[in-house]
């Protein structure tokens, strides 16, 4: 698929089949988030992955915002080391913003792997640590869960260029004030 | 009576639900205000799907547990016809509430 197709196909797909997300397709999809940007190359994030259902369901239990039944899930955590050293760094903006670009590469291949995806920000990162045994250098901020389709959702209405555009300085005008 | 296995895995399920209440109810503090909505609803449809895993979720709350896993997303689509099946919810539970005083 053109890369835009695959943007443009991508949904937020809360509800799944039964079927088992195969593990070189999960491969695959850190591998799309190891090459995302980030800040200074930093790549302050590394992963948790969760296949079997009943870890699945304590991670849920504690993450009203993963919807339906994921055949697995991915927990991008910001390393607080790689980030800048300090716990202040791992939060930082830079470093959210780094793990969220590495989770929609996580998404973008999901779509042309045939697989649903959803990002989920609604969970609670404490309880994620204590349920997954995560060391206290990575801070969760970011959950994608993901499965086979059972139902994808139509395209919620989006805004045009035009309407999303605030001002456009076009070539061969500079900054000057336009008529 | 139930088995002490029975008694163990209900009190699990259970736990799980508390686990979602109280983890909700911390989001609250911080998340968009749309999402308690959204928690709320969905702890009645857990709470019904576990006593329908159960044996005890009785006809009207299966179709009441199915009603809100279908219109739930209407809270993100279309508000007016979110708080239209809110609203009738809210008479079918109490009416369900009168009929079922013992």
């Amino acid at each position: 698929m053109q890369t835009l197709d695959v943007i443009k196909k991508r949904r937020s797909v809360r509800s799944f089949t039964d079927k088992a997300v195969e593990e070189n397709k999960l491969e695959k999809l850190v591998e799309a988030a190891i090459w995302a940007p980030s800040g200074g190359n930093r790549q302050p994030w590394n992963v948790v992955i969760v296949q079997p259902k009943e870890d699945i369901e304590q991670i849920r239990a504690v993450s009203p915002g993963i919807l339906g039944n994921p055949g697995a899930l991915i927990v991008l955590c910001a390393d607080r080391i790689k980030a800048g050293g300090n716990e202040e760094a791992a939060g930082s903006g830079i470093a959210i913003m780094d793990i969220a670009i590495a989770a929609q590469n996580i998404c973008l291949e999901a779509t042309e792997l045939g697989l649903g995806s959803c990002m989920v920000g609604s969970f609670n990162p404490k309880a994620v640590i204590e349920l997954l045994d995560i060391p206290d250098r990575f801070i969760p901020e970011l959950v994608v869960s993901l499965g086979y389709p059972q139902n994808i959702p139509d395209a919620p209405p989006r805004r045009t260029v035009k309407e999303t555009v605030i001002r456009w300085i076009k070539l061969g005008k500079g900054n000057a004030k336009q008529d | 009576m139930q088995s002490k296995i029975e008694e163990k895995k209900l009190s699990y399920e259970l736990l799980k639900q508390f686990c979602y209440v109280i983890t909700s109810a911390r989001g609250c503090i911080d998340e968009p205000k749309s999402y308690g909505v959204s928690r709320l609803l969905g702890s009645v449809e857990r709470l019904v799907a576990l006593l329908d895993n159960q044996g005890l979720a009785d006809n009207f709350l299966k179709e009441k547990g199915a009603e809100i896993a279908t219109n739930k997303y209407l809270a993100r689509q279309d508000k007016e016809k979110f708080i239209e099946f809110l609203d009738k919810l809210v008479i079918d539970f109490t009416r369900q509430l009168k009929r079922a005083r013992y």
